[in-house]
């Protein structure tokens, strides 16, 4: 008997043991998994708990916040974007649905607006850690984006400005727009419906969502042909003077194909002679000249072919066609030096060609957040100083902003009426599109003051008729703009030299930029210049700049700024 | 070896029948003079161990209801001085009453109870603090049923001498919630029974132990006829299938009973003593291998007929798929609730399984355990109940008597398995039986009954021990228990 009583331990004990196993199973090896699951109410409480930051505009606007509910077992909060911006900004500030999740700055800031664990001031605060929220400022302004809504007139179109020294985006606007509080909505039904109306074609084939301003390409047109004059300026020097002949059409190499200059004007001359009228013969000829390849490497130095850095998703990359599309393509090469065929470019592209060549050839990264606070008001990062590509010499840049002076003045933009104190620089593009090229998309890209830029933008209009240039169509869009944008900044600031692009110091040293005490003090940690620079006084606590001397490159003046 | 019943095979129906009825009837021959026990003196090593355990033990419960409460409220429990006397000084009473009545019984046992019961405290005070005030009140209730127990089964032969009478006991208890008016039905299953109106118990908890104590008193007296082949068929020898008639009676009516109730957990367990039992007193395999084709089969039928046991088995494979039915949304958010606990668990009064899982504090205990106090915890509880388990057993392999080697064999099968099913059915080993955890689960009559339980296995120790006297003697007196007999 005593052995089978000792069996019957045995048995006993194996039962214990898979109790353990199971027990080792479920704690340990899928521990994790069970605790992250959806389904498991503890993440779904921490759903329904759906505290978010605020998400805030350049001049202190709110763009959105959450409203506490109060109602038992449902969400503790509905986000609310209020209807004045709502639509204005629903580009940029994007949504944040039950079903859909999240989108623009709510998808970019998400780990920040939603309630995280906030870092211990306290023993009492790290044995018990708080959850906070953070509120997002952006850069962009508020009355700048409505210029920018009200010059479109509800065209199809899109409008991206932004600041030349700083990458930050002034106003980022595009038609068609949506409306985030259906799909904020706690109604099922109602974010369906905001989601059918976020994607619903409008009869141009666009959709709210894939917004025109950063997810839409089309042919540059000829606004490309700064990219094709600073290439001959980088890699073809000797052909900056050379002159191309006079004449209405250029025969392609290796086809049959005529290549006309629009209205079939006859024009030729050197690069200065061609830029303002915008010669698209003489530019065949002077792309054939630089070269497929040469051609290549510049585009992807002004950005193309890859995504712009901006913090917001969905953002396209531009497209110029590789070195080894354009080997055997002589024509290709003659079409991509005017923006036409393969090359696809974004609003966005357009504003940091314009940027570049405003920025003394550098494109600084271009962001949207301004800084993030918590929500006790203090600065937990902002966004800094942060070169995205060198696009062009600083020289070459100087060179090209006089050129498209002249277009302003004397070129394919003088009839648009742009004040001459403003000094804009401007580059119209005309690009065909459709099918049977029956339609034409109007571009224009243009930076101002010239001497001292302050913004530069990109206006496109896609689908115009076929008798419509870019200069009537996006120039008085343009204008309002650029009156808008200068009227909104100010004074000049003070003259300095554009900053010299220095390669990325080592991490941490550029991305975040802390201050002591909100808004006191922000220290710029660009390659040191020898200059300090104040901002003209204002009401706000005047922000100083104090850069470590040095002899080798200038500095930048801190933007100025936007409260 | 000590033989009490009769050697004689008759055991028939009408003789489970007849002794029940003759029992009663039978004037006692003389009036029994109630004398109490005497108090042993001299050392108790045991008990010394068991007191420093129960101490401990008690230490470790306070500690833990006080960290629950500064997790849940960030503050020392206002009633810390009132709960620590509560805690030892009921461990104090059982203590006390196993130095008079079980001096050299096992040292082990009663604290791992004490601890499981404090445990189990925290836990249900944690979600619902109403129910763990009269679970307090059960617990004093169980220390006195202890404390009665071993105080009226001095011998642990005296209970094998009224064997039917337990059993007739055992089925009144069993049949007791199907008495229309009296009997009440709670999550589908009818095994409460209702005293009164705020009074509810359920027997089943009670007849456990019963049939348990007729169980191993019946193996005991027929294990030769169960064991040796007397009957001939043809020219083979087999085993007398007659004795097994009785049992076979006894335990289908107890499944029969428990069917109609619908109690599932408890069929299974009866039913694991049963066919337990009857291999370690008969030392026949077959008789394991048939009881385990007969469960298989009665399993594999009463999946098909029965529509509770189909859906519980549905809900074990796959609860997810079934979230509609009864039960499903407990398993999964108890998985739930171990895997948030990780490792180290959440800590006391900071998880939400409460919130989450149905039955918090009874069924679903354990998942609770393993949510704040992790795998740790968990753990622990299993190596507790298997301690209590590994403890019992060796009561056994030391017990003098058949009857009593059985008797503590059933009793800590009937803890430990019922402990591995709960266990088993909320990790989803097992499909989920609505048993208690024992000593931790909320509930009276469980509580009640296992302190019985553990009281009959202390007895059963207290016999089996070798006294002070005998260790220092080396000679083994051949006795139940000298002090007793001892004039």
């Amino acid at each position: 008997m005593g052995r089978r009583i000792r069996w019957l331990g045995i048995v006993l004990i194996l039962c214990f043991a898979l109790v353990l196993i199971q027990l080792t199973n479920l704690q340990f090896r899928q521990a994790h998994q069970l605790a992250s699951a959806s389904a498991n109410p503890r993440n779904q409480a921490k759903i329904l708990d759906n505290a978010r930051g605020d998400i805030v505009a350049a001049d202190g606007s709110i763009l959105a916040y959450s409203q506490a509910l109060n109602i038992p077992g449902s969400y503790k909060y509905q986000r609310v974007y209020p209807t004045a911006t709502a639509r204005l900004f629903s580009d940029l500030v994007g949504y944040d649905s039950i079903k859909y999740g999240t989108w623009g700055i709510e998808y970019q800031y998400n780990d920040q607006l939603i309630a995280h664990a906030q870092p211990a001031r306290s023993l009492s605060q790290f044995l018990n850690p708080t959850t906070a929220t953070d509120d997002v400022t952006l850069t962009v302004q508020p009355k700048l984006q409505l210029a920018a809504q009200q010059a479109l007139a509800g065209r199809d179109g899109a409008i991206v400005a932004l600041n030349p020294n700083t990458g930050a985006v002034l106003a980022m606007y595009a038609n068609p727009t949506y409306d985030p509080n259906l799909l904020a909505s706690t109604s099922p039904t109602a974010q369906d419906q905001g989601r059918f109306f976020a994607v619903a074609k409008d009869s141009q084939g666009y959709d709210a969502l894939a917004s025109l301003a950063y997810a839409q390409r089309w042919a540059p047109g000829s606004t490309f042909k700064v990219i094709t004059t600073s290439a001959a300026y980088d890699y073809a020097p000797l052909l900056v003077n050379k002159s191309y002949p006079v004449r209405v059409a250029t025969p392609l190499p290796d086809s049959n194909l005529l290549l006309h200059n629009d209205g079939n004007t006859p024009c030729g001359g050197t690069i200065a002679q061609m830029l303002p009228p915008s010669c698209d013969p003489g530019y065949a000829d002077l792309g054939l000249d630089i070269g497929g390849t040469n051609l290549y490497k510049q585009a992807t130095q002004f950005g193309y072919d890859s995504v712009p850095p901006l913090d917001i998703p969905g953002v396209v990359a531009s497209n110029f066609p590789t070195p080894a599309e354009l080997k055997d393509n002589l024509p290709g090469v003659a079409y991509s030096a005017i923006g036409q065929e393969d090359v696809a470019a974004t609003a966005l592209q357009g504003a940091l060609e314009a940027s570049a060549i405003a920025n003394g050839g550098v494109i600084m990264t271009p962001h949207l957040m301004a800084q993030i606070r918590d929500s006790q008001g203090n600065l937990v990062t902002n966004f800094g100083l942060k070169p995205w590509m060198r696009a062009t010499t600083q020289a070459t840049a100087a060179a090209i902003t006089p050129l498209m002076e002249e277009v302003v003045t004397s070129g394919t933009a003088g009839q648009v009426g742009f004040l001459p104190e403003d000094q804009v620089a401007a580059k119209t593009g005309t690009a065909q599109a459709g099918q049977q090229n029956q339609l034409v998309t109007a571009w224009m890209i243009a930076f101002a003051p010239a001497s001292q830029p302050r913004v530069a933008i990109a206006v496109v209009l896609p689908d115009q008729a076929f008798d419509v240039t870019g200069a009537k169509a996006a120039g008085p869009v343009m204008k309002a703009m650029i009156e808008a944008a200068l009227a909104l900044t100010g004074p000049l600031p003070p003259v300095s030299p554009a900053p010299h692009y220095t390669p990325p110091p080592p991490a941490g040293a550029t991305t975040t930029t802390t201050a002591k005490a909100p808004g006191a003090t922000t220290t710029s940690t660009a390659a040191g210049a020898g200059t300090t620079t104040t901002t003209p006084p204002t009401t706000a606590p005047a922000a100083t700049t104090t850069s470590p001397p040095s002899t080798t490159a200038p500095t930048t003046a801190p933007p100025p700024p936007t409260t | 070896m000590v033989s009490t019943g009769r050697l004689l095979p008759a055991a028939t129906l009408s003789e489970v029948v007849q002794t029940a009825l003759r029992a009663p009837l039978r004037p006692p021959a003389q009036p029994p003079r109630l004398r109490l026990p005497p108090w042993q003196r001299g050392p108790k090593p045991r008990r010394r161990t068991e007191l420093g355990l129960l101490l401990f033990g008690s230490a470790i419960t306070v500690a833990l209801y006080t960290i629950a409460e500064l997790g849940q409220k960030s503050r020392i429990p206002p009633h810390i001085f009132p709960f620590l006397g509560v805690v030892v000084g009921l461990a104090l009473v059982a203590h006390i009453t196993n130095r008079w009545l079980a001096p050299n019984a096992n040292a082990v046992i009663l604290p791992i109870a004490v601890l499981l019961n404090g445990i189990g405290y925290v836990v249900i005070a944690r979600w619902h603090p109403s129910l763990a005030k009269s679970q307090v009140g059960w617990a004093a209730v169980g220390v006195v049923a202890f404390f009665l127990t071993l105080f009226v089964v001095r011998r642990s032969r005296d209970l094998d001498r009224y064997r039917y009478l337990l059993l007739l006991a055992a089925g009144a208890l069993m049949l007791a919630p199907l008495i229309p008016g009296f009997g009440e039905n709670i999550n589908g299953a009818r095994l409460w029974v209702h005293v009164g109106t705020s009074f509810s118990f359920q027997p089943i908890e009670f007849a456990k132990i019963l049939l348990c104590i007729f169980f191993a008193s019946y193996f005991a007296d027929k294990k030769e006829l169960l064991s040796i082949p007397t009957a001939r068929i043809g020219n083979r020898l087999v085993t007398d299938p007659r004795p097994l008639v009785p049992i076979l009676l006894a335990w289908g009516l107890a499944m029969a009973i428990i069917g109609v109730e619908n109690d599932i957990g408890f069929a299974f367990l009866i039913f694991t003593l049963f066919i337990f039992l009857l291999y370690i007193s008969t030392g026949r395999l077959g008789y394991l291998v048939l009881g385990l084709v007969l469960f298989i089969g009665g399993a594999l039928i009463a999946a098909h007929l029965f529509f509770q046991v189909h859906q519980r088995v549905t809900i074990w494979l796959d609860p997810e798929n079934h979230q509609s039915l009864l039960g499903a949304g407990q398993l999964i958010q108890g998985w739930y609730s171990f895997g948030s606990g990780g490792v180290g668990g959440t800590g006391l009064g900071l998880g939400v399984s409460g919130q989450y899982v149905p039955n918090i504090t009874s069924d679903m205990i354990f998942a609770g355990i393993g949510e704040e106090m992790g795998l740790i915890g968990s753990s622990a509880v299993v190596i507790a109940f298997l301690l209590l388990v590994g403890s019992g057993l060796r009561i056994a392999q030391t017990a003098r008597s058949d009857f009593s080697k059985l008797l503590a064999t059933g009793l800590t099968i009937l803890i430990g398995f019922q402990a591995f099913f709960i266990m088993a059915g909320v990790l989803r080993l097992l499909p989920l039986t609505g048993i208690t955890l024992p000593f931790v689960a909320y509930g009276g009559s469980s509580l009640v009954a296992n302190y019985v339980l553990i009281a009959l296995l202390l007895r059963v120790s207290n016999e089996g021990a070798s006294t002070p006297a005998e260790e220092a003697t080396g000679v083994s007196l051949p006795s139940d228990n000298p002090y007793v007999l001892a004039p």
